[in-house]
């Protein structure tokens, strides 16, 4: 199937309730149960057919009352407020896996596993992601507060470095993790402290990843 | 101080009772509570001083009643029933965590085990295969684990994931599988499935190479 011609390289920065180390990316069970998360979306350079979208800022909150492949999750997507209607139209298709190879991206697959999709948002994001720092921070008034840094060794203090590489993966192709903390307190309420974070850049296309 | 110098280059298989994703490589705690299985090697080239230790084989059974870090471990090694005297008393003063710096794989257990079980020197049958995620270690009357792909609970395909830690002491790139293993000597366990971490690494007396 032909799909709108659309690419979108930037970054990414996802909080989850899961220890350091999601489970979810090895296919095993969460943590305790339940996946919840809040990520936020930077991109670099974009486009959607001929919409520009270089510079926006996006994010996802996600609930999921067990496994994510187990379904029944509930998600809102928000986009910065400083997209025209064009350009939000565009990241929404994106986001919501739509023009997409089913399940060939992150958003393709969230959004097959969310049977309740909320009213998407409009509102300022304040974003910032540095991958190789591990550190990150999003912030939506009213909505969601999310910080990253890396995660410190339990003994000496000192920061650990630990990276997951996913040859065939949907979202990365390297993640560097590190440590979050969120709280959302809009339509779906999120509060987890010192959890997995995982800091990435993204190379998106119709197809999925972009490799190499 | 200066150490002997040594090096333990090959094929190390770590399978333990955790999720798969070790959550001991993120500094996170064990899935269920303890931590507990084995982790073993095939030399391909190494050397202790001038003792050779090409293609011999150790391993290890152990087990933590909580986070490594928190100590009280109990462990107890197995030589390869190949090795001679001096081929013996070179791995179990590496394993011991002697002749190397801080901070080193070795040391660093040393350092978190309370109870070093008699060392034994047994056969240890050995498999491994990187490319295919496929392993296996079984020592007789001690422990035996099967490592082979996660499969993806969906689709059934294999599902390849690598953990990398630049700084690691244990090993830099590991790729993860799923393992059955099962304890049958003084430490006892019976994991199906756990955690299995196979990598290729190269000890030395100053840590990874």
């Amino acid at each position: 199937m032909s799909h709108v011609d659309w690419e979108i390289k930037g970054r990414s920065f996802a909080n989850c309730n899961c220890s350091y180390g999601c489970p979810c990316q090895f296919n095993a069970l969460p943590t305790d149960g339940t996946c919840r998360a809040a990520v936020g979306y930077q991109i670099d350079e974009g486009h959607f057919d001929g919409v520009k979208l270089d510079g926006l800022r996006a994010a996802g909150l996600y609930s999921w009352p067990g496994a994510v492949h187990e379904g029944k999750g509930t998600m809102q997507l928000i986009v910065d407020e400083s997209a025209s209607p064009e350009q939000r139209d565009a990241l929404l298709t994106i986001m919501q896996g739509k023009e997409t190879e089913p399940m060939t991206t992150m958003w393709s697959v969230f959004t097959a596993m969310c049977d309740t999709v909320l009213d998407p948002l409009s509102k300022p994001i304040d974003l910032e992601v540095d991958v190789d720092g591990r550190t990150g921070r999003l912030s939506i008034p009213g909505v969601v507060e999310t910080r990253g840094e890396p995660i410190k060794n339990p003994v000496t203090g000192a920061e650990h470095r630990v990276r997951i590489d996913m040859p065939d993966g949907f979202e990365y192709a390297l993640a560097e993790i590190g440590s979050g903390t969120t709280k959302a307190t809009g339509d779906i309420k999120l509060d987890f402290e010192a959890s997995y974070g995982q800091f990435s850049n993204m190379h998106l296309s119709p197809t999925g990843l972009v490799r190499g | 101080m200066a150490h002997t110098k040594w090096s333990m280059k090959g094929k190390h298989l770590k399978n333990c009772n955790c999720a798969f994703g070790c959550p001991c490589d993120f500094n996170a705690r064990p899935t269920y509570g303890p931590c507990e299985g084995m982790v073993g090697m095939e030399i391909d080239e190494g050397y202790f001083g001038d003792v050779r230790l090409d293609g011999l084989r150790w391993g290890c059974a152990y087990h933590w009643p909580g986070a490594l870090h928190e100590g009280n471990g109990t462990i107890q090694a197995v030589i390869d029933e190949r090795a001679d005297e001096k081929h013996r008393e070179a791995l179990l003063t590496i394993l011991s965590g002697q002749e190397q710096v801080e901070g080193t794989f070795f040391h660093i257990i040393s350092m978190i085990v309370t109870n070093v079980l008699t060392p034994q020197f047994l056969p240890i049958e050995f498999e491994f295969d990187l490319g295919s995620r496929t392993a296996r270690m079984a020592v007789p009357g001690m422990f035996e684990t099967v490592s082979e792909p996660i499969k993806n609970p969906i689709t059934g395909d294999p599902h390849r994931i690598l953990v990398n830690i630049p700084n690691g002491f244990e090993y830099l790139e590991a790729e993860i599988a799923s393992a059955a293993t099962k304890g049958t000597g003084e430490i006892k366990f019976d994991i199906d499935p756990g955690h299995s971490s196979i990598a290729y690494v190269e000890f030395t007396e100053s840590g990874l190479v």
